[in-house]
């Protein structure tokens, strides 16, 4: 007879392409996010202009 | 740097203090990092408590604040000095996780948040709120030694506990106590957030979520400002996480020790009502899925009744001066003192509802349909809150929008209850009472803590690119960030270190400021001074009322001739005018005089005001008797 277990297997964790491509669709819209608010809103001429690199 | 020694000792006290309270409630299980704040919390609304007691009873003079506070501070340190050395070991175990980029974001956070404590050293100046209303108020009671009723301000009746922390910086220092308390608030809501964050994941995750809430943009440019909403975000978060806490444990302290903390909340601005409201329907809620009804109710009254407990001396107060708990907010249903604008402060939707006086079906229809209208309106849409804010109050970056989605890298059942609560509280304070994320401010604090889990998980990935990639992202846009905190901070930092006087700094950073000081040095003790077309009445030391289109107390339209008008300003006791040159038109849209071109007020000012003082915007008139002004 099977234990309860072995009718409810666990679910198996969820394959590694799947994985990565989660993680890089992630990566690109927090990279993109950021990358254009920091960019557009003036934060980064900021800094350069501190840093004493801005026009 | 004084007033910075004076917060700090002040919130040492508040832990000590609150950890003596959190003992008697005695909830089992909490966290190290739960107990410190959770204590800081119950400190400081036993110190709020204390001096709410003093201005009831008129005795807000300063030796009884500085013994009050002497009183609490010492217990408090004794308290403190006993408990938090023992947690040097545990902090170094949590910072002993870390890696190098953990402790550039902590660097860059903390030079954030020190910008932020440069400008809080700096004299009050610029934004409207603190000089009108939230700092105004506290320096005007302690004037008056009780907390008195200013019919012409508006707010001047709602629940105001951080402002009563305003009025012992005031009796202790200055405004600039009362923002570097302000301030702190910002500091404790990180601590808070980086404790509950670290309890749900890891103390990585807490450090992501608490750089993440103190690089939000409203957070940077208000909280060394001495307006209350970080203040109100701290009393909320951690009402909301003892009620995650009473979640985990189901036991009787937890859900005191949660009532109580909303009721703090509570009694620093009517806004705290959608959280404990919200507290009451999950109290109520869970109890009746796990153990029927009949307990359900009793926990949801016993958590609603403690906490109204806590801000029911605010409402007597309020009833007691204008017939109204919650003056002049919806005076058309409540009644009370009459207030210019009818329905104030009921959400926008329903004023049309209201003001057509559709029938309760129709009222309560017009409210749900305008809430779920608003779920696409700009307004309260985080796109438009990252992309376009309408102000510093909208401002919320946009560290929100690139992290969240992440939130399905997250699982567990707590996780997926802070997911419910951050829902459920977007719902009902966005939504259904249409606060602005100034209003709001705890469901970022919230949302940074699943922020901070989302990169903390991002940053545990196999892939190294992954890694790298998050990282890199994270301290470049941290950085910026810091760098305009420092451009926000580059101006004041003169006063701030004492290089520049502060009188100095002033008549060239507050417009208001020379006018007042005139009117500190050359009108007499006892006069009292009529704000036209000015809000800011701060720097006023004199007494004072504002003669804005909404209140009732000075109604131009009822005076039909200027003999009508003086008169009724000596039954004020109005003895001085101080007026705005010209009243921008954004406040004639309100409905303010242009005085100057109103054939009303000049012929008034011609017979009856005299000229005193003078400059670029402002000017100050003395008000002649009327028997002089007759002839």
């Amino acid at each position: 007879m099977k234990t309860r277990s072995q009718n409810n297997p666990p679910a198996e964790a969820p394959p590694a392409w799947r994985e990565r491509v989660v993680d890089a669709a992630l990566l690109v819209w927090v990279a993109a996010v950021l990358g254009v608010y920091y960019v557009s809103m003036g934060f980064v001429d900021l800094l350069a202009k501190i840093l004493g690199m801005g026009p | 740097m004084i007033d910075l020694g004076i917060a700090i000792l002040l919130l040492l006290a508040a832990a000590g203090t609150g950890r003596l309270i959190l003992d008697r409630l005695a909830p089992a299980g909490l966290g190290t990092g739960a107990q410190v704040l959770f204590s800081a919390g119950l400190g400081l609304g036993a110190l709020q408590l204390g001096l709410l007691a003093l201005g009831l009873s008129a005795t807000l003079y300063r030796p009884a604040i500085w013994a009050l506070t002497a009183l609490w501070g010492g217990v408090g340190l004794i308290s403190a000095c006993r408990w938090l050395p023992g947690l040097a070991p545990l902090i170094r175990a949590r910072v002993a996780g870390m890696k190098w980029y953990h402790g550039v974001a902590v660097g860059l956070g903390g030079l954030v948040l020190s910008m932020g404590a440069v400008r809080a050293l700096a004299p009050p100046h610029g934004m409207p709120d603190p000089l009108a209303y939230q700092m105004a108020l506290p320096k005007l009671y302690l004037l008056k030694h009780a907390l008195t009723f200013e019919p012409t301000i508006t707010g001047a009746l709602y629940p105001c506990s951080m402002n009563l922390l305003y009025v012992l910086a005031h009796a202790l220092r200055d405004g600039s106590l009362a923002q570097v308390l302000h301030w702190s608030m910002a500091l404790l809501t990180c601590g808070a957030i980086a404790a509950l964050a670290s309890g749900l994941g890891s103390a990585r995750a807490g450090v992501w979520g608490a750089v993440v809430f103190c690089l939000t943009p409203a957070v940077v440019y208000f909280s060394p400002m001495g307006y209350i909403d970080v203040g109100l975000c701290f009393f909320q978060l951690l009402a909301l996480w003892a009620l995650l806490e009473w979640l985990d444990n189901e036991s009787a302290p937890h859900l005191v020790l949660a009532a109580v903390l909303g009721g703090l909340a509570l009694g620093v601005k009517h806004h705290s009502l959608a959280v404990v409201a919200l507290g009451v329907v999950i109290v109520i809620w869970v109890s009746w899925r796990r153990h029927g009804p009949r307990a359900a109710l009793a926990r949801g009254a016993v958590y609603g009744g403690i906490g109204l407990c806590f801000v029911l001396p605010w409402y007597a107060r309020s009833w007691y001066y204008s017939g109204s708990p919650i003056w002049p907010l919806a005076n058309d249903l409540l009644g009370g003192v009459p207030y210019g604008r009818a329905a104030l402060g009921v959400p926008g939707f329903a004023q049309d509802a209201l003001a057509q006086g559709a029938g309760a079906g129709e009222r309560v229809g017009a409210f749900v349909g305008g809430a779920v209208g608003r779920l696409f309106h700009r307004s309260t849409a985080l796109w438009d809150w990252t992309w376009n804010p309408r102000g510093w109050q909208y401002a919320v970056g946009a560290y929100y929008l690139a992290l969240l989605p992440g939130v399905v890298l997250l699982s567990g059942r707590r996780i997926w209850r802070l997911v419910g609560l951050c829902a459920a509280l977007y719902a009902l304070a966005v939504l259904v009472l249409h606060a602005n994320p100034r209003y709001a401010l705890v469901l970022f604090a919230l949302l940074a803590v699943l922020a901070g889990l989302v990169v903390d998980r991002l940053l545990d990935r196999a892939q190294k690119w992954v890694r790298l990639g998050v990282a890199a992202v994270m301290l470049l846009s941290i950085a910026t960030s810091a760098a305009w905190s420092y451009w926000l901070a580059r101006p004041v930092f003169g006063v701030a270190t004492g290089a520049v006087a502060a009188p100095q700094f002033l008549r060239s950073s507050e417009s208001t400021y020379p006018m007042f000081e005139f009117c500190n040095t050359h009108l007499p003790p006892s006069a009292k001074v009529l704000l036209q077309g000015i809000v800011k009445g701060y720097y006023c030391d004199r007494d004072y009322m504002w003669d804005h289109p909404f209140q009732r107390q000075l109604v131009y339209a009822d005076c039909a001739t200027a003999e009508d008008l003086a008169a009724r300003l000596h039954e004020l006791g109005i003895t001085h005018v101080a007026r705005m040159g010209r009243v921008p038109g954004s406040r004639v849209r309100l409905g303010y005089p242009q005085y100057f071109e109103d054939p009303f007020h000049e012929g008034f000012r011609r017979r009856y005001l005299k000229l005193v003082y003078r400059d670029r915007q402002f000017v100050v008139f003395a008000l002649r008797e009327p028997a002089a002004g007759a002839g």
